[in-house]
Order: C-alpha cells, then structure tokens, then sequence
C-alpha cells in the first residue's frame, strides 16, 4: 500500500512539475508578447496607413 | 470569425476604385487614427476599472484547473495551424508562407498569454479571501470572462494592427491580380482586423461597462449580511 501510495503522490508530483511550466510559459509568453507587441505597434500603424494609401491609388487605375 | 468575415465586406468600396475608392480610403485612413486617439485615452481609464472593480474567491485552484485546460487547447489549436500551414506547400510558395506562420505563432502566444491570467488572477484583480463565500466564487469565475479582454485591451489592441498588417501584406500580391477574388478578400479582412485594432480598447471598455454591473449588483446584494459587521 506505501508503494502504491508513493508510485502516486510521485506522479502527482510530476503533474504539478508540469502545471509549473505551464505558468512559466505562460508568464514567458506574455512577457515577450507585449514587449514585441509595443515595439511593433507604431511600425504596424504607419505600414498599414501607407498599405491603405497604395490600395487607394491603386484604386485609380480601375 | 463570421463577424470578422462581415467586418471585412465594410470594405467593398475598394474593389470599385476610382476616385470614390481613393477617398473612401482616407476616411478610413482618418477613422483609424481617431480609433487609434480614442484607444489612448481608455488604456489608462482601463487600469483604474480593473481596479475599481474588485472581486474575490476563496481558492485559485479552479482557476488553475481552467489555465491548465486554456492552455492545453491552445497547444491543440497551434499544432492544428501549423499541420493546416505544412499542408499548403503542397500548392506552391508566396507571401503566405511567411505571413502565416507569423499569424500562427501570434495568435498562438496570445493564448498562451492569456492562459497565463488564469494562473495569476491576481492580475484581474481577483483577491484570494478564504472568507469569500460560494457566491462570491462565481461571481469571479463568471465575470473573469469579462476581465479577460480588459487586462488585454492593450495587447489585443496592438495583436490586432499587426494581424490586420500582416494580412493585408499577405493578400496584396493576389490583390493587384483583379481576377483573383482571394486577394480582395484577404485584403478585406486585413482591413477588418487593422481597424478593429483601432477601436478594441474603446470597445471593450464599453462592454464591460455595460456588462459588469449585474455582478455588481450582486456583490452588492451578498455584502448586505456584513454591512456593520468587522
């Protein structure tokens, strides 16, 4: 019964182990995430007002 | 998606062209950038809601189970994508090639991101009270929905500008090919999401003030019992 027990709260353990680096990855994730998101947010901006302005122009020729 | 789909048909104008399509182009133009000022304002006005509006539950571990399951069907999601990604080389290379797989792997880390929230609700405001009663435990469960947008206005915000970009840069090629309807409609989309990026955290504060008060009745019901009380 002790080694039931055992074999158990190891593989409890081993969960636990991975829900950790879940919310480390998690955590990673959504520190990258933003700083990435913050550095290209003003490049993002200003490509997309161009892109619509080439749309536009291009729109002419029709 | 569907609504993403109808979002882009807003932006049929630009398949006319002409001189209406050119303005219609710098109304939009114009829009984005009012979306984009309005947005500014509400980041902060969002920080100081999530913190007005506190609420509590007596263990995390519910939530734990639920970032455990979140981010379980985002590594399902992803690994689906990017199976969905490798199976389209069999139909030759483009643009696509580069601006999917930054799309995959976007979309993919915002899950993850999120998923993170549920491992550390305290970051919406969520406060661990052992005396929080049954009640109050699914008033946070329930209104974390709600939460979930506004602790990410910011990051869906700019998510959705790169998305909108990087879409539209994808269609373009197919674009400038008249015959070929797929590039209008990529383009369209594009569109959808850049300006949708525009107005999100304007949007989602609304629905949070629309939304949240029926919590708050509630929460205000359930503290009657401790008014007086220490």
């Amino acid at each position: 019964m002790d080694m039931m027990n055992n074999v158990l709260e190891k593989v409890d353990h081993f969960i636990d182990l991975v829900f950790s680096y879940m919310e480390k990855g998690s955590a990673f994730c959504y520190d990258k995430l933003s700083v990435f998101l913050k550095l290209a947010y003003a490049w993002s901006v200003v490509i997309g007002i161009v892109l619509i302005l080439v749309i536009g122009i291009y729109g002419l020729t029709f | 998606m569907e609504f993403l789909f109808s979002l882009g048909n807003l932006f049929n104008f630009l398949n006319y062209g002409g001189f209406g399509g050119l303005i219609g182009c710098l109304v939009l133009i114009i829009i984005v950038l009012v979306g984009l000022n309005f947005s500014g304002r509400f980041k902060t006005a969002i920080d100081e809601l999530v913190d007005a509006n506190p609420t509590s539950i007596s263990n995390p571990v519910v939530f734990t189970v639920f970032g455990v399951l979140t981010f379980l069907a985002v590594v399902v999601a992803t690994l689906g994508q990017l199976v969905a990604y490798f199976n389209m080389f069999q139909y030759g290379f483009g643009m696509w090639v580069l601006t999917d797989l930054i799309r995959i792997v976007l979309v993919g880390m915002l899950g993850f991101a999120i998923a993170g929230l549920y491992f550390q609700p305290e970051r919406a405001n969520v406060k661990i009270d052992k005396s929080s009663s049954v009640a109050e435990d699914v008033i946070a469960l329930l209104s974390f929905g709600l939460k979930v947008p506004l602790c990410f206005a910011a990051m869906f915000s700019n998510a959705l500008i790169v998305l909108g970009v990087i879409t539209i840069l994808s269609g373009l090629g197919s674009y400038f090919d008249t015959s070929n309807y797929y590039g209008a409609m990529t383009v369209q989309m594009g569109l959808g999401y850049f300006v949708l990026g525009a107005f999100a955290p304007f949007l989602f504060y609304l629905l949070f003030l629309f939304l949240f008060p029926i919590y708050n009745f509630w929460l205000a019901i359930l503290h009657i019992p401790k008014i007086g009380k220490k």
